[in-house]
């Protein structure tokens, strides 16, 4: 070995590990952060389904069990059921709104993260 | 070993910091790219919501007209309160209604309305706007006035 080069390949090896070792963590980072987010946004999609299938769920309900005055309905979430850690609010024993009238119904979602979703509709009795 | 020359000294500072700054444009794409798309999905909620805002004030004017005495193809069908705006989930929908020609026979009365709504901007829907359609047929007995004793819809679309 040349005298000149003494101590080059030191330096170059602890650099060489520094830059591994940022390079890396970005990485792991990039992936970590990656994996969260599209977690998170696949439970939002997946509570975009589930509120959809329940409004319509309870729409329906109000439709085929209203049929006389005094009447109430009761919504239960379609087959095959609720996915893996989603719920829904409970909704049984609803009173039928008048045939001129609607009744204001609102549909809320808990995600497995524990974020709730809520929206509103109404239901009219047929 | 290969000798290092001595002009080939900092190529390795600048070949590492290439490729740190290729990671770090790598990481900002997906970051970008995941930021963007759940900022989509609250866009798709908005969207949600709004066609369901729309939905209920649909069935809201559908229950209003059908309280109102008047009846027959020629009558009026959303008098006296139409155009009307609802609020919901944050959006206002307005909704207009109008009379289509229905066959009406003595002691069977028929009356159909067709039912657009859209997100109220003081002016009628139009076709580029329009988030919910429905045709409904009142039906309802006795002549004059007669009383509505049935709903049925006829279409109902989702627009946009």
């Amino acid at each position: 070995m040349n005298r000149t080069e003494r101590g080059d390949t030191l330096i170059e090896i602890i650099f060489a590990i520094v830059v591994i070792g940022l390079v890396v963590s970005s990485i792991t980072a990039a992936i970590s952060t990656s994996v969260n987010g599209s977690t998170a946004h696949r439970q939002l999609v997946t509570g975009d389904t589930v509120m959809r299938n329940y409004a319509e769920a309870v729409k329906t309900a109000a439709r085929t069990q209203c049929t006389s005055s005094g009447a109430t309905w009761t919504a239960a979430y379609p087959a095959p059921g609720l996915p893996l850690g989603y719920s829904v609010n409970p909704l049984a024993g609803q009173a039928c709104p008048n045939v001129t009238a609607t009744a204001p119904v609102p549909i809320q979602v808990q995600l497995p993260n524990g974020t709730a979703k809520s929206m509103n509709i109404v239901v009219r009795t047929p | 070993m290969t000798r290092v020359r001595r002009d080939e000294r900092g190529v390795a500072l600048v070949l590492a910091l290439s490729f740190m700054v290729l990671i770090g444009v790598v990481t900002s794409a997906l970051l970008s790219s995941l930021i963007s798309s759940v900022n989509q999905r609250g866009v798709l909620d908005g969207v949600r919501n709004r066609q369901y805002a729309a939905d209920a004030a649909v069935e809201k004017e559908i229950a209003r007209v059908r309280a109102l005495g008047s009846g027959g193809a020629g009558s009026a069908p959303c008098a006296p309160a139409s155009p009307i705006a609802y609020p919901l989930n944050g959006v206002t929908i307005h909704v207009d209604c109008t009379n289509v020609p229905t066959l009406t026979r003595t002691g069977f009365e028929q009356r159909n309305v067709v039912f657009t709504s859209c997100i109220d901007t003081g002016a009628a829907c139009t076709t580029g706007n329009t988030i919910v359609r429905a045709q409904v047929n009142y039906e309802g007995q006795g002549g004059g006035t007669p009383t509505i004793t049935k709903t049925y819809i006829q279409s109902w679309t989702v627009t946009r």
